[in-house]
């Protein structure tokens, strides 16, 4: 029901936000299936810095991704930026432009054909102590890196406090072409619907992607590998 | 044309010391955190390589530190080397729960369980369509079809009036399988931080690939000096890398209650804190405030849970296999909210159990005026209730209902009281009829 082919183009940053009780991992792995599966010029840089890898292979394998294959052949590259030595002892004044380096460094060492780099969380690295600037300015690099050489970027950001965006959401929010926003139900948790994903777009003439309101958002269920989605008002308990 | 068995790498391979597979995916070996109906909580119970933040905000209880004991002690019965990284370590060791040597744990349970009430509760009457009801329950029990290949040795059995005895604990720090750790070091620019991870890094260097356990009982604490919230969450980001580069260790953290209050660190501090660390909850006691004492008479507080573990899959095995949030599949209620939790401390052990309302002023509770024969009854029995001494009521031949009230009435003073030839006045007592779910499953509400 989400365009996923359509959402991540070339040169362009699809920002994806998620809360505490509705993650977006599952948007994060349906990202890559759809742009890996059945292409054979397809690459992807996953910039983790959850360091999360066995998680991604586990979950990429139930969608008949072999990670570890793909990682030999050079399709996909795994960037694990927790275990970099400078963020062992982050301070305010530490520059982060190293995470800025070792993608280029991979984009360019990846065969050719349509990149997709993967930025799993923004906001831990400011949590930890990065300056607001630094991290401001990693997502602005990141971003005009990107378009410069054609490649597709998503960033995910975890937005703590919904009422009151901060200020590294409303830098990307004005950097994105797209935002995914992954947000929980109201009620509560529930055993059928997992949360809803509303779709904001900033080309609304000629984009063939279209605008899902936070008032029509799809919402979805979580499998253990996959997710599920339905109109609101649809779903199994309801029909 | 011969046939080969298929042996599975499962069955050949040797389970680690207190551990069993998830019920969600094979990939994930889980262990107990020493509370059973916790366990369920956390969808059988906690993930090596995964950690566990216990939040508790009130000052003027210990629930937290009491689960991270249990946490300790559960790792030293079952054999796994544990870590404790405090400045008081040994003495916190030293306080944990233990094991009843001689007499088997449930029947000890169900005792405490029971309060003496299963008795009385027998000879109530019930209505022939409620009769064949099970009991309600609001925990999961050691046996739950869950929890059915549990054994022993996942999550033994441990009671809160025993303490670990001081042998077991001099002979478990002679093998190395009890490591005390101090919080050594300066506390510039978070330095303590990263020291204290090098000193756990160095502990797990081992080449020895059995399950450690990690408890930071209070991090944080005065000893930790002068800490700043981007420190903690730079500590539980270095803690995860940790555990995720060292599979067959998890760990416990607690943070001081000043600390655990949302907000310390800024807008959304306990998220940030969720988000850092695999699993997260709240145990928020009702200390502080004598109104929720009051209007929650069997439990001691509520449990938030903010996070929950799933190493190897989306879902956390928790929403599938957790029948105390009931949000499961196979609920009776599937779609239904998540069942409001607390907990109660006993005098012998830690429940995570459904938040209910006492049978008393429920929702669920529908009061109707005795039956003729029900006052019938009432009558036949009065004359022997009221012989009765007060301290020692028979209660044989009355209806639960009844003597509650019979009992007021002898405890009046002598001044009121009716000679005895005088007729008793029939008691207008009303009959409390407690409804209970018709469904399988009595923790979707």
């Amino acid at each position: 029901m989400l365009p996923f082919d359509a959402l991540s183009k070339p040169g362009s940053l699809l920002l994806v936000t998620d809360e505490l009780a509705s993650p977006a991992d599952f948007l994060l792995h349906q990202l890559l299936a759809a742009h890996v599966k059945g292409r054979s010029d397809a690459n992807c840089i996953i910039v983790s810095v959850s360091g999360d890898w066995v998680r991604w292979k586990a979950v990429a394998s139930r969608s008949g991704i072999n990670m570890a294959q793909k990682l030999e052949d050079k399709s996909i590259a795994f960037l694990d930026v927790s275990l970099e030595p400078g963020l062992q002892t982050p301070l305010a004044s530490t520059s982060l432009r190293y995470i800025l380096q070792a993608i280029q460094t991979t984009v360019e060492a990846m065969r050719e054909g349509n990149t997709l780099v993967i930025v799993d969380d923004l906001a831990t690295l400011e949590w930890m102590g990065y300056s607001f600037l630094e991290v401001n300015r990693l997502s602005r690099a990141l971003v005009s890196c990107c378009g410069k050489t054609n490649v597709a970027l998503v960033i995910r950001h975890h937005v703590v406090v919904p009422e009151e965006p901060d200020a590294i959401l409303r830098t990307l929010l004005q950097l994105c072409v797209h935002h995914l926003e992954v947000r929980p139900l109201s009620s509560g948790k529930s055993g059928a619907v997992s949360g809803e994903v509303a779709l904001h777009t900033r080309n609304t003439l000629d984009s063939p992607v279209r605008q899902i309101p936070r008032s029509h958002a799809i919402q979805y269920r979580l499998t253990e590998y996959h997710a599920v989605y339905f109109e609101r008002g649809t779903g199994s308990m309801v029909l | 044309m011969s046939f080969k068995r298929r042996t599975t790498a499962k069955s050949t391979s040797n389970p680690l010391q207190g551990t069993r597979a998830s019920p969600s995916s094979p990939a994930t070996t889980i262990t107990s955190s020493g509370v059973p109906s916790l366990d369920d909580i956390l969808g059988g119970g906690l993930p090596l390589s995964c950690s566990l933040l216990v939040l508790a905000p009130d000052e003027h209880s210990a629930y937290g530190e009491l689960v991270h004991k249990y946490f300790i002690a559960q790792g030293i019965a079952c054999g796994q080397k544990v870590c404790v990284v405090d400045d008081h370590a040994e003495l916190f060791v030293s306080e944990c729960m233990w094991m009843p040597s001689a007499v088997p744990a449930t029947v000890a349970y169900a005792e405490e369980d029971g309060d003496g009430q299963d008795d009385a509760d027998a000879k109530v009457k019930i209505a022939w369509r409620y009769e064949q009801m099970k009991k309600f329950q609001t925990t999961v029990p050691s046996n739950h079809a869950f929890l059915s290949r549990v054994t022993d040795e996942f999550c033994r059995t441990f009671d809160l009036t025993y303490r670990i005895p001081g042998h077991v604990i001099s002979e478990i720090i002679k093998s190395s399988r009890l490591v005390l750790l101090d919080i050594q070091g300066s506390d510039t620019n978070g330095s303590l931080i990263t020291q204290t991870i090098s000193r756990i890094v160095e502990l797990l260097a081992d080449p020895d690939s059995s399950p450690v356990r990690i408890c930071i009982p209070s991090l944080g604490s005065p000893s930790w000096g002068d800490l700043r919230p981007q420190d903690i969450l730079l500590f539980f980001h270095l803690l995860r890398n940790l555990l995720r580069n060292h599979p067959h260790a998890c760990a416990a953290v607690g943070l001081p209650p000043h600390i655990s209050v949302d907000g310390w660190g800024g807008p959304g501090w306990t998220q940030k804190l969720s988000w850092l660390s695999d699993a997260s909850i709240t145990l928020a006691g009702f200390t502080a405030d004598p109104s929720l004492s009051s209007l929650f008479p069997s439990h001691h507080g509520l449990v938030q849970i903010h996070a929950l573990p799933a190493p190897h899959t989306l879902l956390s095995p928790s929403d599938k296999f957790s029948a105390l949030r009931g949000i499961s599949a196979a609920s009776a209620s599937t779609g239904g909210g998540e069942n409001n939790l607390a907990f109660k401390c006993m005098r012998k052990r830690l429940v995570f159990e459904t938040l209910h309302l006492d049978v008393e002023g429920g929702v669920g509770e529908r009061r109707t005026t005795p039956a003729a024969n029900a006052i019938a009854i009432d009558e036949s029995a009065w004359p022997s209730e009221k012989t009765s001494s007060p301290g020692n009521p028979t209660r044989k031949q009355a209806a639960a209902a009844a003597v509650v009230v019979e009992l007021e009435e002898t405890a009046r003073p002598p001044a009121v009281a009716e000679p005895e030839t005088a007729t008793p006045k029939p008691v207008k007592t009303r009959k409390k009829v407690a409804f209970r779910s018709d469904r399988p499953d009595l923790y979707d509400f």
